[in-house]
């Protein structure tokens, strides 16, 4: 993975993407135990054309240049399919503004925040994120103080509430 | 919710070992983590690839009857 974020932040340093952030299985997995995934989500702002347009040419222009090729939904960069992953609402375009900063192996990259992942993962709501979101209140890796205005802001208090219920959890402090 | 459900007490203590297991491999570095994945994903493209095997009264690995994954 580590020559794999080599190509992306070569890609910022290029001017292909104005910047990306991590997202995902693979930030749960900083989170939280290794989580088995087929590949690493990268939500990017898109680089919108001189007309205005909003297109991925660029980038898949630049990656064909490199030799990594679209393999259904996902580019393969050097043994890691990467899904590229447009920033296209209020709540991603926070989780990107306020992603951590880390290291790995040496090489600068950005994971979102554990409150915006599982904001993320209420507003997406497919079965596979209300597992997910129970693991991170199974080991305490959320601060659901921290998660709640959060969830207000973009107005998915009530979905939130009506996981819990769901899943018959009673939190401490929220 | 309905009523609550009494699991026996081996499947408990097998449940809390899997937690204590999870809770040890969320406390790696994340590097560790990734390479346990990346461990993980090297052993899923070895299972598509590889011929199904089974063995013989011998002992002795035999090819599969099964046709080849391989492409």
């Amino acid at each position: 993975m580590k020559e794999t974020l080599q190509v992306l932040n070569q890609m910022v340093a290029d001017g292909v993407i104005d910047g990306y952030v991590i997202g995902g299985a693979i930030a749960a997995t900083y989170y939280l135990e290794p989580i088995d995934t087929n590949d690493l989500d990268v939500f990017f702002h898109v680089a919108v054309s001189p007309s205005g347009l909003i297109t991925l040419s660029p980038l898949y222009e630049y990656l064909h240049k490199l030799g990594y090729e679209p393999q259904d939904e996902t580019i393969e960069i050097v043994g890691w399919p990467v899904q590229f992953l447009p920033i296209f609402n209020p709540l991603l375009e926070e989780a990107y503004e306020q992603a951590e900063a880390i290291t790995f192996h040496g090489v600068s990259t950005r994971i979102m925040q554990v409150e915006h992942l599982v904001a993320i993962m209420v507003q997406t709501g497919r079965p596979r994120d209300y597992a997910r979101i129970l693991r991170f209140l199974e080991a305490e890796a959320v601060d659901v103080a921290a998660l709640a205005p959060i969830l207000a802001k973009h107005g998915l208090s009530e979905r939130w509430q009506e996981f819990l219920r769901r899943f018959d959890i009673k939190l401490q402090k929220e | 919710m309905g009523e609550p459900i009494s699991l026996p007490p081996e499947v408990v203590e097998l449940l809390a070992r899997h937690a204590e297991y999870r809770r040890r491999q969320a406390r790696l570095s994340f590097e560790e983590k990734i390479a346990i994945l990346e461990r993980m994903r090297e052993l899923k493209a070895w299972r598509r690839n590889e011929t199904p095997t089974r063995a013989s009264s011998s002992g002795v690995l035999q090819q599969s009857v099964l046709p080849s994954r391989k492409h």
